[in-house]
Parts: C-alpha cells; sequence; structure tokens
C-alpha cells in the first residue's frame, strides 16, 4: 500500500507494505546479505535512501529496524541489505528464510545527488561499506563517473563486500587494522595520497561507518576541492519523521544554540560532513 | 458497516469516532501520512510551548522488551510559529483539532493559550501536565497545589474545553484527576509516560542523554488501564485513555474500562496504519457483538 508522497522534496513515494525474502547469505561472521524482493520499493529507491524492516511477529521486539541498502535492483524488484548481526532484532532476522514476508517501509530519507562526472571516492569502516555500495553501483551506470573506493576493518574477513565493490569501483583499496592491507593505514591518508600521487580531482566524498574518518575529511575538503558526505546513525523509532527520536545536531549561523537539531530519518541520513556539530 | 462510532466527548465536542493519535506520536501535515487525517476521530498536536525549543539532547530513544523509553524533550517551533505555519495546514482537515500546551510554568500555559485564542479551528486545549523530560522535574503532574494553579489560570485565558493530561507518577492519580476537575478541566486523559531509564554497562553510563525517559508502548497498558478504571470512577468529567494501545482490543478494554475516547501513541511508530485500522476493529467489534453506537459499550465492564 502506497501511503506517503513527500512534498518538500518531491522525490519519492514511501510505502508500507510487505516484501518476501529472496535469498539470506552469512558473508563472514556475524555480517549477513539479505535479499528481499519488493519492487515497488525497488523501484523507487536511490542510494542515500533507507528501509525501516520488521521480520518478526514477537511483540516484545516493538519496533521495526532502519537498514541501509546495499544495492538495488529495480529490474528483478529485489533490495539487499548488508547488516551486522548485533541485538535482538538482527538476530531474528537472521532467522528468517526465502519465502518468508517481512514488513517494510520505505524508501525513507533522501537520496543523494550524484555528480554527472568526474570521480567521486568512498569511504567505508567496517559495516559502513553497506550504504557505499549502492552508490558505487548507480556511479558505474554514469558514463565518466569515476568511483575510487577505500575500505577498512580490524582484519581481512571483516573487509565487507569487497568483490562487489571490485565490479563497479575504478580502484578498491584496502586496509585492515592487524597490519596486513596498507600497514593499516587510515583510508583518509590513502585517499589524501592517491590524489596527490595521480592528480585526481575528487568531486565528492561519502563515508560511512567511522566518526574518525568523517572527521579526517574535514580539513582535507579544501585542500583537494571535495565535499564530503557522512551517513549518519541514530536510533530511530518510526523512520518517517514522527517520533522526533533520531536527531543530530547540525550547524546553523544565527540560531540561539548555532546549531539546530536535524532528523536523521527526514532531513538524512547523509549530512555534509561540515555541516555536522561533531 | 451500519454501526455509529460518533461520540460527544464533552459537551459541545462531537468526535466521529473515538481514535485520536497521543500528542507527539503523529506527523501531521506536510504530506507526510500514512492516511487520511480526517478519518481520525481527533487530531491532537505535538505539544506546543510559549518559545521556540529544540529538545533533549541525543541519544532520545532506547527500546526496551514491549516498550520505548524516550527522552525526546518536546522540541517545539513555538506557538507563534505554530499559529502561522502549522494550525492552517490543520485546519484543513474535517475533525476536531486537539492542541496539546507546555510549559515550565502556569504562566507559560496561559500564554500559550491566550495566543490561540483568537484562532478559529481549535476544538480543545490538551495541557501536557506530566512530560517528564523537562526542567527539573515533573511541577505540574505531580503535585496538586500547582496543577491547580495552573489549571484555575488556563481557565481564565479560555472558554474552549480543557483536557488535562496526567502523569502516572504519583501515588493516587485519582487526587490528581479530582484537583483538575474542581479547578475547572473539562476532561482528563491518562496516562502519560512512566519515567524510567537504562545504564549502558559497556559504556558505564545512562543510555538516554537527558538520564531519565519516559517509558511507553505495551509494557505500560496495564498499568495505564487500571489508572483510567480507577479515575472513571472518581471523576465525573470525561477521561480519555491513552497508554500502550496497540491494537483494536487494547482499546476496547480502555473503552470498556469507562474511557470515552483513546489516543494511540508509540504503536503509531510501529505499525503507521494502526489507528484506521483500530477505528475499523472498534466498529466490527460493535457489529459481532450486536451493539448499534460505541456510547452502549463505554463502562460497560464496570457494571
Amino acid at each position: 500500500m502506497k501511503f506517503y508522497y513527500d512534498n518538500k522534496r518531491g522525490q519519492s513515494v514511501m510505502m508500507f507494505t510487505k516484501g518476501t525474502i529472496v535469498a539470506q547469505r552469512v558473508v563472514s561472521d556475524q555480517y549477513h546479505l539479505l535479499t528481499i524482493e519488493q519492487p515497488d520499493i525497488a523501484k523507487q529507491a536511490r542510494p542515500g535512501q533507507f528501509i525501516m524492516l520488521k521480520a518478526w511477529e514477537r511483540i516484545d521486539l516493538l519496533l521495526p529496524r532502519p537498514f541501509s541498502l546495499y544495492r538495488i535492483l529495480p529490474e528483478r524488484g529485489q533490495l539487499q541489505i548488508l547488516y551486522q548481526v548485533r541485538g535482538q532484532g538482527t538476530a531474528e532476522i537472521a532467522r528468517r528464510v526465502p519465502g518468508e514476508k517481512v514488513e517494510l517501509t520505505g524508501p525513507a530519507g533522501n537520496g543523494i545527488v550524484l555528480p554527472e562526472e568526474g570521480a567521486i571516492a568512498l569511504l567505508g569502516r567496517g559495516i559502513g561499506a553497506a550504504p557505499l555500495m549502492a552508490i558505487a553501483e548507480t556511479a558505474a551506470a554514469r558514463k565518466g563517473l569515476a568511483v575510487y573506493t577505500f575500505l577498512s576493518a580490524r582484519k581481512t574477513e571483516l573487509l565487507l563486500g569487497r568483490e562487489d565493490f571490485a565490479l563497479y569501483a575504478s580502484r578498491v583499496t584496502l586496509a585492515t587494522d592487524d597490519g596486513h592491507h596498507n600497514e593499516g593505514r587510515l583510508l583518509t591518508a590513502l585517499l589524501a595520497e592517491m590524489i596527490a600521487r595521480e592528480g585526481i580531482a575528487i568531486r565528492s566524498v561519502y563515508t560511512c561507518g567511522s566518526r574518525r574518518l568523517a572527521r579526517g575529511l574535514l580539513p582535507m575538503q579544501a585542500r583537494y576541492g571535495f565535499t564530503a558526505y557522512i551517513f549518519l546513525e541514530e536510533t530511530m523509532a518510526c523512520g518517517i519523521g514522527s517520533c522526533k527520536g533520531c536527531v543530530c545536531k547540525v550547524r546553523e549561523p544565527g540560531s540561539p544554540a548555532g546549531f539546530v537539531y536535524k532528523k536523521v530519518c527526514q532531513d538524512g541520513p547523509v549530512f555534509p560532513v561540515d555541516k555536522v556539530v561533531w | 458497516m451500519n454501526v455509529n462510532l460518533a461520540i460527544e466527548l464533552l459537551p459541545g465536542l462531537h468526535l466521529k469516532n473515538p481514535v485520536m493519535p497521543a500528542s507527539g506520536t503523529y506527523e501531521y501535515g506536510e504530506g507526510a501520512n500514512a492516511f487520511d487525517p480526517s478519518q481520525l476521530g481527533a487530531i491532537v498536536t505535538k505539544s506546543v510551548a510559549p518559545v521556540p525549543w529544540p529538545g533533549n539532547e541525543p541519544p532520545r530513544l532506547f527500546e526496551t522488551p514491549c516498550g520505548l523509553l524516550n527522552a525526546v524533550g518536546i522540541p517545539s517551533e513555538g506557538v507563534e510559529a505554530f499559529r502561522q505555519k502549522v494550525l492552517p495546514l490543520l485546519r484543513q482537515y474535517r475533525t476536531s483539532l486537539i492542541v496539546s500546551v507546555a510549559g515550565e510554568t502556569a504562566a507559560e500555559f496561559a500564554r500559550v493559550i491566550r495566543v490561540l485564542e483568537t484562532e478559529n479551528g481549535i476544538s480543545a486545549y490538551e495541557l501536557n501536565f506530566s512530560c517528564p523530560n523537562l526542567g527539573d522535574g515533573i511541577p505540574f503532574g505531580t503535585n496538586p497545589d500547582l496543577l491547580r494553579q495552573a489549571v484555575e489560570l488556563a481557565r481564565g485565558e479560555t472558554s474552549r474545553p480543557i483536557i488535562i493530561k496526567l502523569s502516572p507518577n504519583v501515588t493516587d492519580i485519582r487526587l490528581m484527576a479530582q484537583e483538575a476537575q474542581q479547578a475547572g478541566a473539562n476532561a482528563v486523559a491518562l496516562i502519560n509516560t512512566i519515567t524510567g531509564m537504562a545504564i549502558d554497562v559497556r559504556r558505564q553510563r545512562p543510555v538516554l542523554g537527558n538520564i531519565f525517559g519516559g517509558l511507553s508502548g505495551p509494557a505500560i497498558k496495564p498499568v495505564a488501564l487500571r489508572m483510567v478504571w480507577e479515575v472513571a470512577g472518581a471523576v465525573d468529567i470525561p477521561v480519555i485513555g491513552v497508554g500502550g494501545i496497540s491494537n483494536t482490543n487494547d482499546a476496547l478494554e480502555f473503552l470498556l474500562a469507562g474511557a470515552r475516547a483513546v489516543q494511540i501513541g508509540t504503536a503509531n511508530f510501529a505499525n503507521p496504519l494502526v489507528m484506521p485500522e483500530i477505528i475499523a476493529g472498534i466498529a466490527a467489534y460493535l457489529v459481532e457483538n450486536g451493539f448499534s453506537s460505541l456510547t452502549e459499550i463505554i463502562g460497560l465492564a464496570r457494571r
């Protein structure tokens, strides 16, 4: 059932509906890849948006959980989410098998606006790789837009989606804290090194999974001429702007406190790093 | 279905059905609706404060088994912006409009009402005396003297109906309801959230930015129902039932206990279509059980 038209942004119809699980695959340790068939949302969704997912009948788990979109597959009418089994909600989702129904609200939040040409960089830490994949895939469909992906994690097995990124990115650069890849160096340093060494002009940088990475991008913006964005996370109850729970502080000169609260669900989830109050 | 869901909530205030959102749990206007709000018995706004207020420091939410702790802290655009920008949007819906009012002092409640008095399209005010997330405690909802003073001051500002939303964080909620009635309130709504907290053992810190929050959801429903039962037997003014109502059965329990209307809160977050589902569910229950009108079941369990 379609219920929601977002007039302010005019970009998507939000739906409260059901989907069917098509595949559930363990990627690594506690990381799973879930494929859901829901053609209406798959056709509407854009990189940067998310879904609220409920995959259980038990009433003690009250609220749906937000998930970024790992892949958006409009032709197949499917969505993929890459998630970490962390609490009771994700443990329930991990128990679901193909054929089972789930409740979905989406596409929620705002899609990002990619440049038409040039180059972008994606910096993902751990599970932060998840929303970046949808960007890589969409960007790859644009001729003349190069994607440079940088992924880091504690160890090699936790570098998520490397094979998928390799399909769409011009290059995938890895770093692991155990030093196995690139001596565990910071992704921001590796990005700076690539720009300096090869003279690649990066227009936009998207990062997820580490506030430290996002903060590291701040001083690099002016120096390298890119705009950096972060996917923010906050606990959400509804995902559609009703509860006002998922707020973050966003700079607003002239306001009494110098910042205002923005809803991650409705105003985000992607924000320019220099607008966020860290 | 040939059944009458309409109810006169209080003298002169007729609702097309008894279902309305609990204040602050339902985003109205701006196109952000799962259904046409005109279907509701009434729209209850988020609480309007005298001046703009950003709300509390995050994290603001923490889910508990069958419940939700929140310390949102009533963010408000302030009464002036509400009057100019929000009220015109809300007037377009063909249902009753109840404006929830917040304040930190009795004078602030009166000030919000004064600004709104000249505006048309407002059916009633609901005074939020029980949000546990503001200031240094819960002044109005738990202190009978302060409650009476605030109601009397508000009463002096308006001839419109005044509904007092009561806090459950008291020893005997009947005394607070009686105080509200004596001070001139036209109805009471109960319960607001029950004060609670959670601690993150990994970080050794309270989870919520505000430390304390209000517990809502199915976990508090039995407590809310007991209090509605008690208050409905202790005052002569109408009672609106609220607290953990998640489905038709829950709503019916409150109506059977004596509530003339119900408010749905946290359940809106889990299911944006829950309110129209409950409206249809109540109608179906009346038909299946041979009732022709909603009024026949109000307080029926008290026989």
